[in-house]
């Protein structure tokens, strides 16, 4: 049988990897770094377009107030809100109505926009907490934030955006009356009702927690591939813009571990909670003393010279002469045993 | 594409890359230069695939990789690997449909560490030369008492064998 070069050098770089121990390093920290001048670079131009459409709109908001006349989608009007508009409470909570069968309290120090039409009402809460009551076989009603959105056709529940120091931004559904459909940014959804689960919390990450049992073999595998003969303690099944991992507890000689393993099977990050030994990488080292003596007696068996395979591409065995080179040990465990 | 979100995105798919990169025919000090190029590349496109979509970020990655590993080739003219788009195209239709066929890789691998636990003693003990010890072919030529072009062909020879183990094992596994 023959294969292609491809093939070969995908083999020649496996090897190389899974029995020489050839190991990428995290680069996290620095792609991060150097990802930052080019991000201040555009924050300094936002902030420059924002002072530029500052000034037009200022410009524009003084025209209007001399011509007068209608300016939709700027503030709430008498029983309704206009299409489009901007409501914001200040230090008094502002009651609002949708098409005669949506109300809406909007907590004060809150902010919200109309974004519905007739019959399906809609609004985006920017900040703060909105209580709404929807009734029932009238039209759809949908409350959208940036964590996710809230459907229901006839019902009483509250959305807040909470935001506590230190924390992301969160979105606190609760069902007073009926029920609703919550969807997160992240794809969860979730059933709410008054009479069963009937509050959830969204934001950009979701963490639930798995039954060992049910931990998915792959994940299991690559977590014991890391640390030998470790006793499982719990999972947390967590979904991050959209991205679903795991992050595994465990003990093993006396040390406790924590381990992030992709739904894939690859292994993302391992921590050692209890670090009393100081020789991290002890493990990477060695091996390169023990034995020297390659000279070995069965070279007969696979002495058939065939000069057959022309593989003179320059991927190949070019690198076959000068590979005392890069040995690199990272010490990075979760890298070492990534793949 | 926020900072936190290009975190978990280096976090996921950074061995991933290095091991595409070095695939190509980067050595290890290149590929890692070349998988914070791709990163940053990457932070300044726009992304191909939703990020739930595992196996197409992936491939956008790869297609951010092979650009710069082509743009790096161009520059460093000493370089002792010659890129072409063709040459690529063909690298990644290999990695795509042999190494990414089942998954993620991940079943590849898990064959192919088995069928290195199957070798004969002499096949496993030249691969053990070159791989772990890393003797050059000249070395292996000593130790095997072989000429140097034995040791090429004996090396490609184990590496088709695997090929094929490897080949074996994954059809096993989907039937």
């Amino acid at each position: 049988m023959r294969i292609t070069d491809e093939e070969d050098r995908l083999i020649d770089m496996l090897l190389a990897q899974e029995l020489g121990g050839e190991r990428p390093a995290d680069v996290t920290a620095r792609v991060l770094a150097r990802a930052r001048t080019p991000e201040r670079r555009i924050v300094r131009m936002g902030a420059r377009l924002l002072a530029a459409a500052v000034v037009v709109l200022a410009a524009l908001v003084g025209y209007m107030a001399m011509v007068g006349g209608d300016r939709p989608g700027t503030e709430a009007e008498p029983g309704g809100v206009a299409r489009g508009a901007t409501v914001v409470a200040g230090d008094e909570a502002k009651e609002l109505e949708l098409c005669g069968y949506c109300r809406i309290v909007l907590a004060p120090g809150g902010a919200l926009r109309e974004e519905g039409a007739e019959g399906s009402e809609a609004i985006f809460l920017e900040r703060g907490k909105v209580v709404c009551k929807v009734d029932r076989a009238v039209g759809t009603f949908r409350v959208r934030t940036g964590l996710g959105q809230v459907h229901v056709t006839g019902t009483e529940f509250s959305v807040e955006l909470v935001e506590e120091e230190g924390e992301e931004m969160k979105m606190l559904v609760k069902v007073l009356l009926g029920s609703v459909l919550v969807l997160s940014l992240s794809g969860q959804e979730y059933a709410l009702s008054a009479e069963g689960d009937d509050e959830v919390a969204v934001g950009r990450e979701v963490e639930r927690d798995v039954v060992l049992e049910q931990l998915p073999r792959i994940v299991r595998a690559a977590a014991l591939r890391v640390v030998e003969g470790m006793v499982l303690k719990e999972a947390e099944k967590i979904t991050r813009v959209g991205i679903v991992f795991y992050e595994i507890d465990g003990v093993a000689g006396g040390k406790e571990y924590e381990i992030v393993v992709l739904s894939t099977g690859r292994l993302l990050s391992v921590e050692m909670a209890e670090d009393d030994d100081e020789d991290e990488d002890a493990d990477d080292e060695d091996d390169d003393a023990e034995d020297e003596d390659g000279e070995d007696d069965d070279g007969d068996a696979d002495d058939d010279d065939d000069e057959d395979e022309d593989e003179d591409d320059a991927h190949d065995d070019d690198h076959d002469d000068d590979d005392d080179d890069d040995d690199r040990n990272i010490g990075n465990r979760a890298n070492d045993l990534a793949f | 594409m926020q900072r936190s979100d290009l975190e978990l995105l280096v976090r996921a798919h950074q061995a991933e890359v290095f091991r595409y990169l070095r695939y190509l025919g980067a050595d290890a000090a290149e590929a890692e230069d070349l998988v914070q190029e791709t990163f940053l590349a990457a932070l300044g496109a726009e992304p191909q695939a939703p990020a739930d979509d595992l196996r197409g970020r992936s491939a956008w990655l790869r297609g951010i990789a092979r650009n710069q590993f082509l743009m790096h080739c161009r520059r460093a003219r000493t370089s002792p690997v010659r890129a072409d788009s063709e040459s690529l195209r063909r690298s990644e239709e290999a990695w795509s449909t042999r190494f990414l066929r089942d998954g993620d890789g991940f079943d590849y691998v898990e064959a192919l560490r088995r069928c290195v636990d199957s070798l004969g003693e002499n096949q496993r003990h030249a691969i053990d030369l070159r791989y772990v010890e890393k003797a050059s072919r000249t070395e292996m030529a000593s130790a095997l008492k072989m000429s140097g072009d034995g040791v090429k062909s004996l090396l490609r020879r184990i590496r088709t064998a695997l090929a094929e183990c490897v080949k074996r094992n994954l059809e096993a596994e989907r039937t």
